[in-house]
């Protein structure tokens, strides 16, 4: 569906024709597509359930040519949107109606390989999975592997605070980036960060980190690279009952033990990614932990056996180590495809991405069953266990008038109920265009206002993404949603309603 | 305002908010302080004390989600024992640098010890915080969850921002267990190779959670299972003898600056750098006085240089290698020369303007420790 999303009232000073005028003087024919059937490859990002035309895409090759850009929209309040690969599972980069999508894409390069410093410097459009190919043949690999690492870029990574599998023991992309080179909507360039582990001042490097395109355009990234593990072992446990699977991985962590990955899937997850992978998993358990442990030989071996002995005192009815490297990778393939699976189960599914409290597990599988059945929607949960982060995905048809908006809707109490359970709206999809009415359940005005004026101390005109990541307070108020604390409404002065 | 009676209340939520906020409507300065124990960081603030130390307590320990919730009175060293009673410790081994350093001033400085490269700085074991912002507004960013992008990162950007960006009042910690096995020792080696050889134990996948060198000596700290550090240590004392046993509790003198080398009167200054500097900057020790004396952790990327060089000198290596020098402790310094000296290392105009608006943006009227890291800032 074309939706057409609050640009929070920016007003072009210039004509389309104009600003083609202008920008054909900067870029190449080629990078300058303005007719709309160029236009409609951009039309949405991995959320495609929302689609809007953009007013033109630019596709620079240089830091220059995107900060002549930037400069031109800075003074004719032209919307920009920055798109990396278009892998965003929450509207990020879903183009403004008259607003430019600016497309790295074409930043692909990796800069350079610094062996010694475990260091490479990459142009904002490489792919996540690029920079592990580039260096693995040093030993090293680049940690943070959301399951879209063949197609996200780095940028874009950055931008979302993308997660990955494997981010439990080696965290997120925010604590494996050493550096950013960053455009302000000004077109001045900002290096963030050094090749140093700190930096004096404030921490913009952390603020930069999952703010959805909305502070600055990166165009530089110094990322931090890990020496690979020389072994690698991954067991695969299987549980008669989904809260048994919960529960053990609560006892694995309180054993003192932090797996390089820990997967939880569930029946219909096990079976859908069986069905299109054959990965070996197996079909009749009611759930699967994919538990991955890593280091020397002798820590693997001590590991191991530690978490073997939790799973079984756990309730597993089956533990099974992956024999090789052959059949770990097959085990990894079945959980890494599980969302494309789904796509064969379904005409449409909607990914979900909450956190919650591990021990909490239980009561929000319980939640989302009962919506499921409330909604006559199915659901298929995989979760990055170790970290509490869920991703049901909800089954519909787009085709059936109303579902879609159906399936919103449980989407949405799924994720109140995460905040409700102490958890949050979005673990690493990033809120974009999708999550803005559970922002106001999450946070209260100020909080809200607070995050907007650290907007506004990047971007005066709100230029960069505007309508995505924070909603405006009177969105809040029409959504219904808004904290009164003690009978006070904050800000008396905003019209509501 | 609340209640004064209720002594024993270590919630001092309401109180601290109305003191901010009164500060905010008469545009009163507010000194923000722990127990004081790193007021030696910054530049002296002036205004009115705004306390945070009899706000104590834990909010929620949940040693199974590797979580504590506390408030930002709480004692670090208290804070270390709770956690040390479940298995647990905070990963970036935070110096305390006093018996008394809270939690709060622990994040608001932003510190790290000897295992900041191998396991984290203290940033990036921040989950969220509660502050109040300078209009006296009571916020909540981040969570108690591992994962959350909901909302700028705004308990980061606060960490290491010496109460000029907010006043922590809780902060969310990620924990880690405990290793069940420790093992330090020392071998000698010649300066210019310390960096390499720390490299070569990491490429061969040793579990190394500290790396510094101290007069001609090599210090190295695994840290994992009995099996995996035995097996380690093992391996290295094959290629390398003789090890020397080290006592664990030399990584704790060292980050609360107790070993002998930090007995020194000159300058002490911190300088962060890339392990391995660019190919063709000067090597410092080149450049070092007769006196200068320096030890070096975190495997090459900080070096801790007492001296009587200039600070633009120092500062101008410390930028050529890629990285930045702060003043630590003014020690024998002359007392005008230090109040002019900036503390950390100057920010370029262009950075310096966005962070005046970042600063604009959460304290308007410049009422929270103005002027604690740079003057106008």
């Amino acid at each position: 569906m074309t939706f057409k999303i609050d640009d929070w009232g920016v007003e072009n000073q210039i004509s389309k024709h104009d600003l083609v005028q202008i920008f054909s003087k900067i870029v190449p024919d080629n990078s300058l597509l303005f007719e709309s059937e160029d236009l409609k490859p951009y039309e949405c990002d991995g959320l495609s359930a929302y689609r809007q035309i953009p007013l033109m895409v630019l596709l620079p090759e240089t830091t220059e040519q995107i900060q002549q850009i930037i400069r031109i929209c800075f003074k004719y309040q032209i919307a920009v949107v920055t798109r990396g690969s278009g892998t965003s599972l929450s509207g990020g980069a879903l183009p403004l109606e008259n607003g430019i999508v600016l497309s790295l894409a074409k930043l692909n390069k990796i800069i350079e390989i610094d062996q010694e410093n475990f260091t490479a410097r990459v142009q904002p459009g490489v792919r996540n999975l690029a920079i592990s190919d580039a260096v693995s043949a040093y030993d090293l690999y680049y940690a943070p592997d959301p399951s879209s690492q063949i197609a996200c870029s780095i940028g874009g990574n950055v931008a979302e605070n993308a997660g990955g599998v494997h981010c439990l023991k080696y965290g997120l992309t925010v604590h494996n980036v050493l550096q950013l080179k960053v455009l302000t909507m000004e077109g001045e360039l900002l290096e963030i960060g050094s090749e140093a582990l700190d930096s004096p001042g404030y921490d913009l490097l952390a603020l930069m980190h999952g703010s959805e395109g909305m502070l600055g355009v990166v165009v530089e990234v110094l990322v931090k690279l890990l020496v690979k593990p020389k072994v690698i072992k991954v067991l695969m446990a299987s549980f008669d009952k989904v809260t048994t699977a919960g529960e053990t991985v609560s006892k694995i962590i309180s054993g003192g033990i932090i797996p390089a990955g820990l997967e939880l899937m569930d029946k219909s997850a096990i079976k859908a990614a069986e069905d299109f992978v054959h990965a070996g998993y197996p079909v009749d358990a009611a759930a699967i932990l994919l538990c991955e442990v890593d280091g020397s030989l002798a820590e693997v071996d001590a590991q191991l056996e530690q978490v073997q002995a939790i799973l079984q005192q756990g309730g597993a009815i089956d533990v099974h180590i992956a024999v090789d490297e052959a059949q770990r990778k097959t085990f990894w393939a079945g959980r890494k495809a599980a969302f494309p699976a789904v796509g064969r189960l379904s005409p449409d599914y909607y990914c979900m991405d909450g956190t919650i409290p591990r021990f909490q597990l239980g009561k929000i599988l319980q939640r989302i069953h009962d919506l499921s059945d409330e909604y006559g929607l199915a659901v298929v949960n995989v979760f990055h266990a170790g970290d509490g982060n869920l991703h049901p995905l909800i089954l519909y048809d787009a085709n059936n008038p109303g579902e879609l908006e159906k399936t919103e809707k449980m989407g949405g109490e799924i994720l109140s109920a995460c905040v409700e359970l102490g958890g949050t709206i979005t673990g690493e999809h990033g809120v974009g265009v999708e999550k803005l009415d559970q922002m106001c359940v999450q946070f209260t005005p100020a909080e809200l206002q607070q995050f907007l004026d650290i907007k506004t101390a990047f971007d005066t005109k709100n230029l960069l993404n505007p309508g995505k990541g924070i909603p405006l307070l009177h969105r809040c108020a029409e959504f219904g949603a808004l904290h009164v604390h003690h009978g006070k409404l904050p800000h008396p002065e905003l019209e509501r309603f | 305002m609340a209640s004064q009676t209720d002594t024993n209340n270590q919630d001092q939520t309401d109180q601290l908010v109305s003191q901010v906020r009164m500060a905010y409507e008469n545009r009163q300065a507010l000194s923000i302080q722990g127990n004081g124990s790193k007021l030696f960081l910054i530049h002296p603030v002036s205004g009115s004390l705004l306390s945070t130390a009899s706000h104590q307590g834990v909010i929620n320990y949940f040693p199974s989600e590797l979580t504590i919730t506390v408030r930002s009175g709480t004692l670090l060293s208290e804070l270390k024992k709770i956690l040390a009673e479940k298995g647990q410790m905070l990963p970036f081994e935070p110096p305390g640098y006093s018996e008394k350093a809270t939690i709060g001033g622990t994040i608001a400085a932003g510190l790290s010890g000897s295992s900041r490269p191998y396991t984290g700085s203290a940033r990036d074991f921040v989950l969220g915080c509660k502050v109040i912002n300078g209009r006296g507004e009571l916020l909540h960013f981040g969570g108690e969850v591992m994962k959350n992008v909901a909302g700028y990162d705004l308990s980061r950007l606060i960490t290491g921002s010496y109460g000029g960006l907010g006043v922590i009042l809780e902060v969310s910690l990620k924990l880690l267990p405990l290793a069940p096995k420790q093992q330090s020792f020392s071998f000698s080696i010649p300066s210019n190779q310390f960096s390499h050889h720390v490299r070569s134990l990491q490429m061969a996948g040793h579990p190394i959670t500290g790396a510094c060198y101290l007069d001609g000596q090599a210090y190295i700290r695994l840290a994992g299972s009995e099996q995996g550090v035995a097996f380690s240590y093992q391996e290295i004392s094959e290629n390398q003898s003789p090890l020397n046993e080290v006592n664990n509790s030399f990584w704790s003198e060292l980050n609360e600056q107790q070993l002998s080398f930090f007995d020194h009167s000159q300058p002490l200054w911190r300088l962060s750098l890339p392990a391995f500097p660019a190919k063709g900057t000067e090597n410092f020790e080149q450049n070092m006085l007769a006196e200068d004396k320096q030890l070096i952790d975190w495997g090459g990327a900080l070096r801790w240089l007492y001296s009587n060089q200039s600070a633009d000198k120092i500062r101008q290596y410390a930028k050529l290698q890629g990285g930045h020098a702060q003043l630590f402790r003014g020690n024998s310094m002359d007392s005008a020369l230090l109040k002019s000296t900036p503390k950390q290392q100057p920010l370029t105009p262009v950075m310096m303007k966005i962070h005046q608006q970042i600063k604009s943006a959460m304290d308007p009227h410049a009422i929270l420790n103005h002027g604690c890291i740079y003057p106008d800032l």
